[in-house]
């Protein structure tokens, strides 16, 4: 078990003081649970699926003219790529988040989490930066052009 | 390192723990033997500071821990008896994050996978998603994550349940090797054969009192066994 680097640690744990307890800055910390915040969301099946779903309705709405096709359900907002990204890309967002905590108290990992030594303060900057990376700035913009557009 | 100055905790009356008085020091490793409900994971909840005592106080490293919450639980690593991980991430992945969330985000790919090799978990198996881990391999993520935290003091809450007897020798081998470079232990184990093997001291609790302590260098498997049955009996 200890043979080839099994034994490094050990060695590299000579020349450590045993006091130093290094802590990176809460920066580093709210970026890293961000990113893996991220990964989790883009492996997960079900953000597939829903990305997939606006990603059709997208594609179905840009074919779409709303003045020859309107019907009376045109009062419930029209099928346009801007509301499509107006509407349903925030209600992603809620869907990927709303387990953000629940989730992993459910899994057991918050416990996990708070283990380690951080504060509760900085896991919540992070998830919400994590959230938030799903909402860049571009969309906006895309939702203004496109809408213009069409 | 680890202290516990009449230590008690009560759930609506009835005492789980009463009056634990504790002193681990660098490189010891002590063994909580006991029945289901001694108090075992009672002790190690309270270090972590996971529950309030009722009276008294739990210290590492001097630092009250209901007072220094952070500050302490950065000196500890804790393995549950159920390793809980992201299943969507890798076993390396879990490694990875965990660690640079404990602080330690130097790590290289090859030293994250040394320490899977120090626990015995294949390389491959490193790759792969945790969702298809078995108990054990899971068990042998969270020492990895204990081992990579580097810390000095250890809370383990049956840390071989579910590891098949090769892992957990190799287990044992390897709380040698972290007591002799001063970690303290904290184990709570139904395992008296592996209490004897790798523990320096054994104590047994029985209905949240600490019975009595011994030197496992004094006593051989079968003195254990005997004394361990004659504690239990009612």
């Amino acid at each position: 078990m200890t043979k080839v680097i099994g034994g490094w640690w050990l060695v590299a744990g000579t020349n450590q003081s045993p006091t130093t307890v290094h802590q990176p800055p809460t920066t580093t910390m709210i970026t890293r649970l961000a990113r893996k915040k991220f990964t989790e969301m883009i492996r997960d099946g079900r953000s597939r699926w829903v990305a997939a779903i606006i990603l059709t309705l997208l594609t179905v709405s840009l074919q779409f003219r709303p003045v020859e096709d309107a019907t009376p359900f045109v009062r419930f907002g029209e099928l346009t790529a801007a509301t499509m990204l107006q509407v349903l890309w925030p209600l992603l967002i809620i869907l990927l988040g709303y387990n953000a905590f629940a989730g992993e108290r459910e899994g057991g990992t918050l416990r996990q989490l708070l283990r380690l030594g951080i504060s509760k303060t900085q896991l919540t900057l992070g998830k919400a930066q994590g959230a938030s990376n799903l909402v860049p700035q571009a969309p906006r913009h895309v939702v203004a052009t496109v809408g213009h557009t069409f | 390192m680890l202290e516990a100055i009449n230590l008690t905790k009560a759930y609506n009356g009835t005492k789980a723990l009463d009056a634990l008085n504790l002193k681990i020091e660098p490189s010891e490793v002590f063994c909580l033997l006991g029945a289901n409900g001694a108090g075992k994971t009672t002790t190690i909840s309270l270090f972590l500071n996971f529950i309030e005592p009722t009276s008294g106080t739990a210290k590492i490293k001097g630092l009250d821990v209901t007072t220094q919450p952070l500050e302490t639980k950065r000196h500890i690593a804790y393995i549950p008896e159920q390793v809980m991980l992201y299943k969507n991430l890798t076993g390396l992945e879990n490694l990875e994050y965990f660690s640079a969330l404990a602080g330690h985000d130097q790590y290289s790919r090859a030293e994250l996978l040394g320490f899977f090799d120090q626990v015995g978990l294949q390389r491959e198996a490193a790759e792969k998603r945790v969702g298809t881990y078995s108990k054990g391999m899971r068990q042998k993520v969270g020492i990895a994550i204990a081992l990579a935290k580097q810390a000095e003091a250890l809370l383990l809450d049956e840390p071989t349940s579910g590891l098949d007897p090769k892992a957990s020798n190799e287990f044992s081998e390897l709380l040698k090797k972290l007591s002799s470079k001063g970690v303290a232990v904290l184990m709570a184990t139904h395992d008296l054969f592996r209490a004897k093997e790798s523990g320096t001291r054994v104590g047994m609790m029985r209905h949240g009192k600490l019975m009595t302590t011994l030197k496992t260098e004094e006593i051989g498997h079968a003195d254990l066994e005997r004394i361990y049955l004659e504690h239990m009996h009612d």
